[in-house]
Protein backbone atom coordinates (compact mmCIF):
# COMPACT_ATOMS: atom_id res chain seq x y z
CA UNK A 1 0.00 0.00 0.00
CA UNK A 2 1.32 3.26 -0.96
CA UNK A 3 1.77 5.72 1.88
CA UNK A 4 -0.72 8.52 1.86
CA UNK A 5 0.64 11.61 0.32
CA UNK A 6 0.98 14.41 2.83
CA UNK A 7 -1.13 17.40 2.12
CA UNK A 8 0.89 20.36 1.05
CA UNK A 9 1.02 23.19 3.62
CA UNK A 10 1.02 25.82 0.93
CA UNK A 11 -2.65 25.52 0.38
CA UNK A 12 -3.51 26.20 4.01
CA UNK A 13 -3.81 29.56 5.81
CA UNK A 14 -3.40 28.07 9.26
CA UNK A 15 -0.74 29.97 11.19
CA UNK A 16 -0.82 32.82 8.75
CA UNK A 17 -2.46 35.24 11.16
CA UNK A 18 -0.18 34.13 13.94
CA UNK A 19 2.90 34.74 11.85
CA UNK A 20 1.69 38.15 10.82
CA UNK A 21 0.73 38.98 14.38
CA UNK A 22 4.17 38.05 15.64
CA UNK A 23 5.83 40.22 13.06
CA UNK A 24 3.52 43.16 13.40
CA UNK A 25 3.17 43.02 17.16
CA UNK A 26 6.92 43.32 17.45
CA UNK A 27 6.72 46.29 15.11
CA UNK A 28 3.88 47.78 17.12
CA UNK A 29 5.78 47.18 20.32
CA UNK A 30 8.75 48.97 18.88
CA UNK A 31 6.58 51.90 17.75
CA UNK A 32 4.86 51.97 21.12
CA UNK A 33 8.18 51.93 22.99
CA UNK A 34 9.57 54.72 20.84
CA UNK A 35 6.43 56.78 21.33
CA UNK A 36 6.54 56.17 25.05
CA UNK A 37 10.19 57.11 25.31
CA UNK A 38 9.80 60.16 23.10
CA UNK A 39 6.81 61.50 25.00
CA UNK A 40 8.65 60.76 28.24
CA UNK A 41 11.58 62.86 27.07
CA UNK A 42 9.26 65.54 25.67
CA UNK A 43 7.57 65.84 29.05
CA UNK A 44 10.94 66.07 30.72
CA UNK A 45 11.98 68.67 28.18
CA UNK A 46 9.01 70.79 29.20
CA UNK A 47 9.99 70.26 32.81
CA UNK A 48 13.53 71.47 32.14
CA UNK A 49 12.05 74.77 30.93
CA UNK A 50 10.42 75.29 34.31
CA UNK A 51 13.36 73.88 36.21
CA UNK A 52 15.89 76.13 34.51
CA UNK A 53 13.68 79.10 35.29
CA UNK A 54 13.58 78.21 38.97
CA UNK A 55 17.31 77.52 39.00
CA UNK A 56 18.13 80.86 37.36
CA UNK A 57 15.66 82.68 39.57
CA UNK A 58 17.16 81.13 42.68
CA UNK A 59 20.66 82.10 41.56
CA UNK A 60 19.54 85.66 40.84
CA UNK A 61 17.93 85.89 44.25
CA UNK A 62 20.84 84.15 46.01
CA UNK A 63 18.61 81.32 47.19
CA UNK A 64 20.50 78.11 47.74
CA UNK A 65 18.02 75.32 47.23
CA UNK A 66 19.41 73.99 44.01
CA UNK A 67 19.28 70.41 45.20
CA UNK A 68 15.50 70.50 45.22
CA UNK A 69 15.25 71.06 41.49
CA UNK A 70 15.39 67.30 41.05
CA UNK A 71 12.48 66.75 43.41
CA UNK A 72 10.39 69.65 42.26
CA UNK A 73 10.33 68.95 38.57
CA UNK A 74 11.20 65.39 37.69
CA UNK A 75 9.43 62.22 38.61
CA UNK A 76 12.62 60.27 38.27
CA UNK A 77 15.34 61.45 40.59
CA UNK A 78 19.05 61.13 40.06
CA UNK A 79 19.00 61.85 36.34
CA UNK A 80 19.86 65.51 36.54
CA UNK A 81 23.04 65.73 34.51
CA UNK A 82 23.49 69.47 34.74
CA UNK A 83 22.16 71.84 37.33
CA UNK A 84 24.76 74.55 37.10
CA UNK A 85 24.81 78.31 37.10
CA UNK A 86 27.44 80.47 35.47
CA UNK A 87 27.90 84.21 35.67
CA UNK A 88 27.63 86.31 32.57
CA UNK A 89 28.37 89.95 32.01
CA UNK A 90 25.77 92.19 30.54
CA UNK A 91 28.42 93.14 28.08
CA UNK A 92 26.39 94.94 25.49
CA UNK A 93 26.81 98.43 26.91
CA UNK A 94 30.39 99.73 26.61
CA UNK A 95 31.92 100.43 29.98
CA UNK A 96 28.96 99.08 31.90
CA UNK A 97 30.85 96.23 33.48
CA UNK A 98 33.47 98.59 34.93
CA UNK A 99 30.66 100.79 36.11
CA UNK A 100 28.88 97.94 37.83
CA UNK A 101 32.07 96.62 39.32
CA UNK A 102 33.00 100.01 40.71
CA UNK A 103 29.63 100.80 42.18
CA UNK A 104 28.51 97.53 43.58
CA UNK A 105 31.35 95.06 43.45
CA UNK A 106 29.12 93.02 41.19
CA UNK A 107 31.12 92.17 38.13
CA UNK A 108 28.61 89.66 36.82
CA UNK A 109 25.17 90.76 36.03
CA UNK A 110 23.35 87.70 34.75
CA UNK A 111 22.97 84.26 36.21
CA UNK A 112 22.88 81.70 33.44
CA UNK A 113 21.33 78.43 34.58
CA UNK A 114 21.42 75.19 32.67
CA UNK A 115 19.31 72.17 33.52
CA UNK A 116 19.87 68.92 31.67
CA UNK A 117 17.96 65.72 32.29
CA UNK A 118 18.81 62.26 31.05
CA UNK A 119 21.99 60.31 30.37
CA UNK A 120 24.91 60.79 28.02
CA UNK A 121 25.16 57.20 26.83
CA UNK A 122 22.73 54.37 27.27
CA UNK A 123 24.10 51.16 28.66
CA UNK A 124 23.00 48.06 30.45
CA UNK A 125 23.50 49.81 33.76
CA UNK A 126 21.50 52.85 32.81
CA UNK A 127 18.33 53.52 34.75
CA UNK A 128 14.96 52.74 33.25
CA UNK A 129 13.92 53.62 30.58
CA UNK A 130 17.36 54.45 29.25
CA UNK A 131 18.46 50.87 29.65
CA UNK A 132 16.11 50.01 26.78
CA UNK A 133 17.95 52.43 24.59
CA UNK A 134 21.14 50.40 24.69
CA UNK A 135 20.82 49.38 21.10
CA UNK A 136 22.02 50.35 17.71
CA UNK A 137 20.33 49.62 14.46
CA UNK A 138 22.22 48.83 11.31
CA UNK A 139 23.53 51.89 9.53
CA UNK A 140 22.55 54.06 12.51
CA UNK A 141 25.16 56.49 13.70
CA UNK A 142 25.85 56.57 17.40
CA UNK A 143 25.44 60.31 17.51
CA UNK A 144 21.84 59.90 16.38
CA UNK A 145 20.92 58.07 19.54
CA UNK A 146 22.78 60.37 21.88
CA UNK A 147 20.52 63.21 20.86
CA UNK A 148 17.56 61.26 22.19
CA UNK A 149 18.99 60.54 25.58
CA UNK A 150 18.86 63.91 27.25
CA UNK A 151 17.00 67.18 27.17
CA UNK A 152 18.17 70.55 28.41
CA UNK A 153 17.06 74.14 28.70
CA UNK A 154 18.93 77.29 29.63
CA UNK A 155 17.49 80.27 31.40
CA UNK A 156 18.95 83.57 32.53
CA UNK A 157 17.96 85.80 35.38
CA UNK A 158 19.40 89.08 36.52
CA UNK A 159 21.33 89.26 39.76
CA UNK A 160 18.30 90.82 41.43
CA UNK A 161 19.59 90.09 44.90
CA UNK A 162 22.00 92.99 44.58
CA UNK A 163 19.95 96.16 44.25
CA UNK A 164 22.79 98.36 45.47
CA UNK A 165 20.82 99.00 48.61
CA UNK A 166 23.98 99.76 50.54
CA UNK A 167 25.85 101.50 47.81
CA UNK A 168 28.46 104.01 48.87
CA UNK A 169 28.59 106.80 46.36
CA UNK A 170 31.79 108.24 47.76
CA UNK A 171 33.50 104.85 47.64
CA UNK A 172 32.23 104.20 44.16
CA UNK A 173 33.47 107.52 42.86
CA UNK A 174 36.88 106.94 44.38
CA UNK A 175 36.96 103.46 42.79
CA UNK A 176 36.04 104.91 39.43
CA UNK A 177 38.71 107.57 39.68
CA UNK A 178 41.26 105.02 40.83
CA UNK A 179 42.12 106.24 44.29
CA UNK B 1 -10.48 14.88 -12.86
CA UNK B 2 -10.69 18.59 -12.80
CA UNK B 3 -8.20 20.13 -15.02
CA UNK B 4 -6.00 22.75 -13.45
CA UNK B 5 -6.18 25.83 -15.55
CA UNK B 6 -2.85 27.06 -14.31
CA UNK B 7 -1.61 30.08 -12.46
CA UNK B 8 -1.44 32.18 -15.57
CA UNK B 9 -5.11 31.69 -16.24
CA UNK B 10 -6.12 32.47 -12.68
CA UNK B 11 -4.08 35.63 -12.59
CA UNK B 12 -5.43 36.74 -15.90
CA UNK B 13 -8.98 36.11 -14.74
CA UNK B 14 -8.38 37.99 -11.51
CA UNK B 15 -6.98 40.92 -13.37
CA UNK B 16 -9.53 41.25 -16.10
CA UNK B 17 -12.55 40.34 -14.08
CA UNK B 18 -13.43 42.53 -11.13
CA UNK B 19 -15.95 40.04 -9.93
CA UNK B 20 -13.46 37.24 -9.84
CA UNK B 21 -10.90 39.48 -8.21
CA UNK B 22 -13.34 40.51 -5.52
CA UNK B 23 -14.27 36.89 -4.86
CA UNK B 24 -10.62 35.97 -4.63
CA UNK B 25 -9.90 38.72 -2.15
CA UNK B 26 -12.95 37.79 -0.14
CA UNK B 27 -11.67 34.25 0.25
CA UNK B 28 -8.09 35.31 1.02
CA UNK B 29 -7.41 35.90 4.73
CA UNK B 30 -3.72 36.54 4.34
CA UNK B 31 -2.13 39.86 5.46
CA UNK B 32 -5.22 41.06 7.30
CA UNK B 33 -3.30 41.49 10.55
CA UNK B 34 -0.63 43.31 8.68
CA UNK B 35 -3.11 45.80 7.30
CA UNK B 36 -4.68 46.33 10.70
CA UNK B 37 -1.29 46.79 12.29
CA UNK B 38 -0.23 49.29 9.67
CA UNK B 39 -3.37 51.30 10.33
CA UNK B 40 -2.72 51.13 14.03
CA UNK B 41 0.90 52.20 13.61
CA UNK B 42 -0.21 55.15 11.50
CA UNK B 43 -2.79 56.24 14.04
CA UNK B 44 -0.25 55.88 16.83
CA UNK B 45 2.24 57.95 14.89
CA UNK B 46 -0.30 60.73 14.42
CA UNK B 47 -1.10 60.64 18.12
CA UNK B 48 2.61 60.75 18.95
CA UNK B 49 3.20 63.71 16.65
CA UNK B 50 0.24 65.51 18.17
CA UNK B 51 1.61 64.85 21.62
CA UNK B 52 5.02 66.13 20.68
CA UNK B 53 3.53 69.23 19.13
CA UNK B 54 1.53 69.85 22.27
CA UNK B 55 4.73 69.48 24.25
CA UNK B 56 6.44 71.93 21.91
CA UNK B 57 3.64 74.44 22.37
CA UNK B 58 3.77 74.06 26.13
CA UNK B 59 7.54 74.39 26.05
CA UNK B 60 7.33 77.53 23.93
CA UNK B 61 4.68 78.97 26.20
CA UNK B 62 6.85 78.45 29.28
CA UNK B 63 9.93 79.82 27.54
CA UNK B 64 8.01 82.91 26.43
CA UNK B 65 6.82 83.57 29.94
CA UNK B 66 10.30 82.94 31.28
CA UNK B 67 11.70 85.47 28.84
CA UNK B 68 9.30 88.26 29.68
CA UNK B 69 9.37 87.61 33.43
CA UNK B 70 13.17 87.65 33.52
CA UNK B 71 13.20 90.78 31.36
CA UNK B 72 10.71 92.57 33.60
CA UNK B 73 12.67 91.57 36.67
CA UNK B 74 15.93 92.77 35.10
CA UNK B 75 14.40 96.14 34.31
CA UNK B 76 13.01 96.45 37.84
CA UNK B 77 16.49 95.65 39.11
CA UNK B 78 17.93 98.64 37.30
CA UNK B 79 15.02 100.76 38.45
CA UNK B 80 15.94 99.78 41.99
CA UNK B 81 19.64 100.35 41.39
CA UNK B 82 19.02 103.76 39.85
CA UNK B 83 16.70 104.71 42.68
CA UNK B 84 19.19 103.52 45.25
CA UNK B 85 21.90 105.52 43.61
CA UNK B 86 19.67 108.59 43.52
CA UNK B 87 18.90 108.01 47.18
CA UNK B 88 22.59 107.65 48.00
CA UNK B 89 23.26 110.91 46.20
CA UNK B 90 20.48 112.51 48.23
CA UNK B 91 22.21 111.19 51.31
CA UNK B 92 25.54 112.56 50.13
CA UNK B 93 23.88 115.85 49.26
CA UNK B 94 22.34 115.97 52.71
CA UNK B 95 25.69 115.25 54.35
CA UNK B 96 27.44 117.97 52.33
CA UNK B 97 24.76 120.51 53.22
CA UNK B 98 24.95 119.47 56.81
CA UNK B 99 28.72 119.88 56.81
CA UNK B 100 28.39 123.26 55.13
CA UNK B 101 25.86 124.35 57.73
CA UNK B 102 28.08 123.33 60.61
CA UNK B 103 31.03 125.05 58.98
CA UNK B 104 28.98 128.21 58.50
CA UNK B 105 27.94 128.19 62.17
CA UNK B 106 31.56 127.74 63.22
CA UNK B 107 32.63 130.57 60.93
CA UNK B 108 29.92 132.75 62.42
CA UNK B 109 31.10 131.89 65.89
CA UNK B 110 34.60 132.96 64.97
CA UNK B 111 33.22 136.10 63.49
CA UNK B 112 31.24 136.94 66.61
CA UNK B 113 34.39 136.38 68.63
CA UNK B 114 36.08 138.76 66.25
CA UNK B 115 33.28 141.20 67.07
CA UNK B 116 34.48 141.26 70.66
CA UNK B 117 37.88 142.26 69.38
CA UNK B 118 36.18 144.95 67.36
CA UNK B 119 34.63 146.42 70.51
CA UNK B 120 37.98 146.29 72.24
CA UNK B 121 39.66 148.24 69.45
CA UNK B 122 38.71 151.42 71.32
CA UNK B 123 40.53 150.33 74.42
CA UNK B 124 43.57 152.40 75.27
CA UNK B 125 47.01 151.08 74.43
CA UNK B 126 45.89 147.67 73.20
CA UNK B 127 43.18 149.11 70.95
CA UNK B 128 45.19 149.11 67.71
CA UNK B 129 46.05 145.46 68.20
CA UNK B 130 42.39 144.52 68.64
CA UNK B 131 41.52 146.57 65.58
CA UNK B 132 43.89 144.49 63.49
CA UNK B 133 42.46 141.32 64.99
CA UNK B 134 38.94 142.59 64.37
CA UNK B 135 39.55 143.29 60.71
CA UNK B 136 41.46 140.05 60.22
CA UNK B 137 38.62 138.06 61.75
CA UNK B 138 36.16 139.95 59.61
CA UNK B 139 38.01 139.22 56.37
CA UNK B 140 38.84 135.62 57.28
CA UNK B 141 35.30 134.70 58.18
CA UNK B 142 33.93 136.50 55.14
CA UNK B 143 36.27 134.47 52.92
CA UNK B 144 35.42 131.30 54.83
CA UNK B 145 31.69 131.83 54.45
CA UNK B 146 32.15 132.56 50.77
CA UNK B 147 34.14 129.37 50.27
CA UNK B 148 31.49 127.40 52.15
CA UNK B 149 28.76 128.81 49.97
CA UNK B 150 30.68 128.18 46.77
CA UNK B 151 31.52 124.62 47.84
CA UNK B 152 27.93 123.92 48.76
CA UNK B 153 26.68 125.36 45.49
CA UNK B 154 29.20 123.40 43.40
CA UNK B 155 28.47 120.14 45.19
CA UNK B 156 24.74 120.68 44.89
CA UNK B 157 24.99 121.47 41.19
CA UNK B 158 27.11 118.40 40.54
CA UNK B 159 24.89 116.04 42.51
CA UNK B 160 21.68 117.35 40.99
CA UNK B 161 23.29 117.07 37.55
CA UNK B 162 24.31 113.46 38.15
CA UNK B 163 20.81 112.66 39.39
CA UNK B 164 19.30 114.28 36.31
CA UNK B 165 21.48 112.04 34.16
CA UNK B 166 20.87 108.80 35.99
CA UNK B 167 17.15 109.50 35.82
CA UNK B 168 17.44 108.70 32.12
CA UNK B 169 20.59 106.55 31.94
CA UNK B 170 19.46 103.78 34.25
CA UNK B 171 16.26 103.08 32.29
CA UNK B 172 18.41 102.70 29.18
CA UNK B 173 20.67 100.23 30.95
CA UNK B 174 17.58 98.49 32.26
CA UNK B 175 16.10 98.19 28.79
CA UNK B 176 19.36 96.79 27.46
CA UNK B 177 19.46 94.29 30.31
CA UNK B 178 15.82 93.29 29.76
CA UNK B 179 16.38 92.92 26.04
CA UNK B 180 19.54 90.86 26.50
CA UNK B 181 17.87 88.51 28.96
CA UNK B 182 14.75 88.13 26.82
CA UNK B 183 16.91 87.10 23.88
CA UNK B 184 18.91 84.68 26.01
CA UNK B 185 15.67 83.10 27.18
CA UNK B 186 14.46 82.39 23.68
CA UNK B 187 12.22 85.32 22.82
CA UNK B 188 11.74 86.17 19.16
CA UNK B 189 12.21 89.66 17.66
CA UNK B 190 9.19 91.38 19.02
CA UNK B 191 8.55 93.96 16.31
CA UNK B 192 8.08 91.38 13.57
CA UNK B 193 5.69 89.46 15.73
CA UNK B 194 3.78 92.55 16.73
CA UNK B 195 3.48 93.45 13.06
CA UNK B 196 1.85 90.13 12.33
CA UNK B 197 -0.41 90.56 15.29
CA UNK B 198 -1.51 94.04 14.21
CA UNK B 199 -2.11 92.82 10.67
CA UNK B 200 -4.33 90.05 11.95
CA UNK B 201 -6.19 92.47 14.15
CA UNK B 202 -6.79 94.94 11.32
CA UNK B 203 -7.76 92.16 8.96
CA UNK B 204 -10.64 91.36 11.27
CA UNK B 205 -12.05 94.77 10.35
CA UNK B 206 -11.35 94.33 6.69
CA UNK B 207 -8.25 96.51 6.68
CA UNK B 208 -5.22 95.14 4.89
CA UNK B 209 -1.99 96.86 5.87
CA UNK B 210 1.53 95.50 5.58
CA UNK B 211 2.60 96.46 9.07
CA UNK B 212 5.17 93.75 9.56
CA UNK B 213 7.25 94.89 6.57
CA UNK B 214 7.22 98.46 7.83
CA UNK B 215 8.30 97.38 11.31
CA UNK B 216 10.88 94.97 9.94
CA UNK B 217 12.43 97.82 7.94
CA UNK B 218 13.20 99.74 11.10
CA UNK B 219 16.97 99.59 11.67
CA UNK B 220 17.76 97.19 14.46
CA UNK B 221 14.26 95.76 14.53
CA UNK B 222 15.66 92.27 14.75
CA UNK B 223 17.62 93.24 17.84
CA UNK B 224 14.61 94.12 19.96
CA UNK B 225 13.16 91.19 21.88
CA UNK B 226 11.02 92.87 24.49
CA UNK B 227 8.92 96.02 24.48
CA UNK B 228 7.55 98.17 27.28
CA UNK B 229 3.82 98.82 27.19
CA UNK B 230 4.16 101.64 29.71
CA UNK B 231 6.63 104.03 28.12
CA UNK B 232 6.29 106.67 30.84
CA UNK B 233 8.03 104.43 33.32
CA UNK B 234 10.25 102.72 30.78
CA UNK B 235 12.38 105.69 29.82
CA UNK B 236 12.67 107.53 33.10
CA UNK B 237 12.94 106.78 36.79
CA UNK B 238 10.34 109.52 37.26
CA UNK B 239 12.60 111.41 39.61
CA UNK B 240 11.83 115.09 39.97
CA UNK B 241 13.27 117.94 41.94
CA UNK B 242 11.38 118.61 45.09
CA UNK B 243 9.27 121.71 44.79
CA UNK B 244 11.25 124.32 46.71
CA UNK B 245 8.69 127.09 46.59
CA UNK B 246 8.90 127.08 50.34
CA UNK B 247 12.31 126.70 51.87
CA UNK B 248 13.12 123.22 53.04
CA UNK B 249 14.37 122.83 56.58
CA UNK B 250 18.06 122.85 57.37
CA UNK B 251 20.42 121.71 56.12
CA UNK B 252 18.67 121.88 52.74
CA UNK B 253 18.34 125.60 53.28
CA UNK B 254 20.51 128.03 55.15
CA UNK B 255 18.65 130.99 56.59
CA UNK B 256 19.69 134.06 54.63
CA UNK B 257 18.80 136.44 57.45
CA UNK B 258 21.13 134.58 59.76
CA UNK B 259 23.89 134.54 57.18
CA UNK B 260 23.45 138.22 56.43
CA UNK B 261 23.53 139.03 60.10
CA UNK B 262 26.54 136.80 60.50
CA UNK B 263 28.18 138.65 57.66
CA UNK B 264 27.24 142.13 58.67
CA UNK B 265 26.80 142.62 62.39
CA UNK B 266 30.35 141.95 63.61
CA UNK B 267 31.75 143.97 60.78
CA UNK B 268 29.36 146.82 61.51
CA UNK B 269 30.71 146.73 64.97
CA UNK B 270 34.19 146.58 63.55
CA UNK B 271 33.88 149.63 61.38
CA UNK B 272 31.20 151.45 63.29
CA UNK B 273 29.02 152.17 60.36
CA UNK B 274 31.18 150.84 57.59
CA UNK B 275 28.96 149.06 55.15
CA UNK B 276 29.80 145.49 54.21
CA UNK B 277 28.30 143.79 51.22
CA UNK B 278 27.76 140.07 51.33
CA UNK B 279 30.40 138.16 49.36
CA UNK B 280 28.05 135.80 47.59
CA UNK B 281 28.79 132.67 45.66
CA UNK B 282 28.26 133.15 41.92
CA UNK B 283 26.44 129.76 41.83
CA UNK B 284 24.01 130.69 44.57
CA UNK B 285 20.33 130.82 43.85
CA UNK B 286 19.65 134.34 44.96
CA UNK B 287 22.37 136.84 44.28
CA UNK B 288 21.28 139.38 46.81
CA UNK B 289 21.17 137.10 49.80
CA UNK B 290 23.64 134.91 51.57
CA UNK B 291 22.84 131.30 52.50
CA UNK B 292 21.24 128.72 50.22
CA UNK B 293 17.90 127.29 49.34
CA UNK B 294 18.71 123.82 48.05
CA UNK B 295 16.58 121.00 46.72
CA UNK B 296 16.80 117.27 46.13
CA UNK B 297 15.37 114.63 43.84
CA UNK B 298 12.42 112.54 44.82
CA UNK B 299 10.19 110.15 42.92
CA UNK B 300 8.67 106.77 42.37
CA UNK B 301 9.67 104.75 39.31
CA UNK B 302 6.30 103.08 38.96
CA UNK B 303 5.54 99.73 37.50
CA UNK B 304 6.33 98.74 33.95
CA UNK B 305 4.57 96.19 31.80
CA UNK B 306 6.58 94.29 29.22
CA UNK B 307 5.64 92.15 26.29
CA UNK B 308 7.69 89.49 24.54
CA UNK B 309 6.82 86.67 22.22
CA UNK B 310 7.93 83.56 20.50
CA UNK B 311 7.26 83.08 16.86
CA UNK B 312 5.36 80.16 15.48
CA UNK B 313 7.21 77.07 14.38
CA UNK B 314 6.52 74.40 11.86
CA UNK B 315 4.99 71.39 13.45
CA UNK B 316 6.96 68.22 13.80
CA UNK B 317 6.68 65.25 11.53
CA UNK B 318 6.77 67.03 8.21
CA UNK B 319 3.06 67.66 8.28
CA UNK B 320 3.47 71.31 7.47
CA UNK B 321 1.64 71.25 4.20
CA UNK B 322 -0.94 68.58 4.86
CA UNK B 323 -4.11 70.47 4.22
CA UNK B 324 -6.30 67.82 5.69
CA UNK B 325 -4.62 68.42 9.02
CA UNK B 326 -5.01 72.16 8.70
CA UNK B 327 -8.38 73.14 10.11
CA UNK B 328 -8.18 76.54 8.47
CA UNK B 329 -7.31 75.38 5.01
CA UNK B 330 -10.90 74.83 3.97
CA UNK B 331 -12.27 78.03 5.35
CA UNK B 332 -14.03 80.40 3.07
CA UNK B 333 -11.70 83.38 2.58
CA UNK B 334 -14.70 85.66 2.66
CA UNK B 335 -15.74 84.49 6.08
CA UNK B 336 -14.68 86.87 8.81
CA UNK B 337 -12.50 85.01 11.21
CA UNK B 338 -13.08 85.42 14.89
CA UNK B 339 -9.80 86.94 15.92
CA UNK B 340 -10.60 86.78 19.61
CA UNK B 341 -9.50 83.18 19.71
CA UNK B 342 -6.43 82.64 21.80
CA UNK B 343 -4.48 81.32 18.86
CA UNK B 344 -4.95 84.57 17.03
CA UNK B 345 -2.83 86.36 19.58
CA UNK B 346 0.10 84.29 18.49
CA UNK B 347 2.86 85.72 16.43
CA UNK B 348 2.81 84.92 12.78
CA UNK B 349 0.10 82.34 12.79
CA UNK B 350 1.11 81.74 9.25
CA UNK B 351 -2.18 80.86 7.68
CA UNK B 352 -4.29 83.18 5.67
CA UNK B 353 -7.86 81.91 5.81
CA UNK B 354 -8.52 79.82 2.77
CA UNK B 355 -4.96 79.55 1.60
CA UNK B 356 -4.01 76.49 3.56
CA UNK B 357 -0.38 77.29 3.16
CA UNK B 358 0.98 76.18 6.48
CA UNK B 359 -0.09 74.66 9.73
CA UNK B 360 2.15 75.72 12.53
CA UNK B 361 2.57 75.53 16.20
CA UNK B 362 1.31 78.92 17.28
CA UNK B 363 3.65 81.47 18.72
CA UNK B 364 2.93 83.07 22.04
CA UNK B 365 2.79 86.53 23.47
CA UNK B 366 3.40 86.98 27.17
CA UNK B 367 3.30 89.99 29.42
CA UNK B 368 4.69 90.73 32.84
CA UNK B 369 4.82 93.76 35.10
CA UNK B 370 7.44 94.68 37.60
CA UNK B 371 8.63 97.56 39.66
CA UNK B 372 10.90 98.62 42.44
CA UNK B 373 9.28 99.61 45.68
CA UNK B 374 10.19 100.85 49.11
CA UNK B 375 11.85 98.98 51.88
CA UNK B 376 8.77 97.86 53.75
CA UNK B 377 5.79 97.87 51.49
CA UNK B 378 4.56 99.30 48.29
CA UNK B 379 2.51 101.98 50.03
CA UNK B 380 5.65 103.77 51.04
CA UNK B 381 5.92 106.15 48.18
CA UNK B 382 7.94 107.79 46.87
CA UNK B 383 10.86 105.42 46.68
CA UNK B 384 13.49 108.13 46.60
CA UNK B 385 13.07 110.64 49.40
CA UNK B 386 15.05 113.18 51.31
CA UNK B 387 17.67 112.09 53.75
CA UNK B 388 16.87 113.10 57.27
CA UNK B 389 19.45 112.00 59.74
CA UNK B 390 17.03 112.62 62.58
CA UNK B 391 14.37 110.29 61.28
CA UNK B 392 16.41 108.10 58.98
CA UNK B 393 13.78 108.30 56.30
CA UNK B 394 15.93 106.36 53.90
CA UNK B 395 13.63 104.64 51.49
CA UNK B 396 15.95 102.02 50.14
CA UNK B 397 14.30 100.66 47.02
CA UNK B 398 14.08 96.93 46.80
CA UNK B 399 12.90 94.78 44.00
CA UNK B 400 9.34 93.70 43.65
CA UNK B 401 8.70 90.36 45.24
CA UNK B 402 8.57 87.69 42.61
CA UNK B 403 7.48 84.85 44.78
CA UNK B 404 4.84 83.91 47.25
CA UNK B 405 6.31 82.51 50.37
CA UNK B 406 9.80 82.83 51.69
CA UNK B 407 12.18 80.77 49.58
CA UNK B 408 14.89 80.30 52.20
CA UNK B 409 12.37 78.90 54.63
CA UNK B 410 10.68 75.56 54.44
CA UNK B 411 7.67 77.05 52.74
CA UNK B 412 6.97 75.48 49.42
CA UNK B 413 7.43 77.96 46.63
CA UNK B 414 3.94 78.23 45.32
CA UNK B 415 4.69 80.69 42.60
CA UNK B 416 7.60 82.56 41.18
CA UNK B 417 5.58 84.61 38.80
CA UNK B 418 5.68 88.34 38.59
CA UNK B 419 2.42 90.10 37.86
CA UNK B 420 0.90 88.50 34.84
Amino acid sequence: MKPRKRKKRFGSDSGQAMTEAVIMLSLLSFVWAMIGFTTFMAANGVQTAGASRLRAWMAGNAVSRSGEIDVFFFHQNGLLMDNSVTDRDLGSVPGLDAFVTAFANDAFFTKHASVQFGVLTAGAGSPYPFSFMDTQFPFMEESLLSGWLNVSTDCEWAHVNNTWANISVAGAISSLLGF
Amino acid sequence: MKKDKGIVFRCFRALVSPIHRARALHRDDRAQVMVLTAVMAFVLSILAISTLNTSTMLYNRIRTQNAVDAAADAYALWQARGSNMAQSLNDLHFDINEGATIAAYVACGIRIAGGVACVLQFAPIVGPGFKVACEAACIATKITLTIIEIAQAVASTLILGIQTGLNYVFPLIGFDAANSIAEANGASPVLAGMGDFIENLLAAFGITVDVSSVLAAIPGANLIFVLPLTPSSAFSLNLEKKDNSSDLPAPWSMNSTFMDACNDIPCILASLGRSFTCMKSPLADESDECGWSDTFFTGFPGYTTWVAGKQSQNILGGLTNNKWLNPRSNEDPDVVVNYVNYDEFAFNYGTTPGSGTTFENPGFVAMASSQAFGADDIAKQPVVETSDVGNFKWMRPQLISVHIGDPPSDTVMESMLIWH
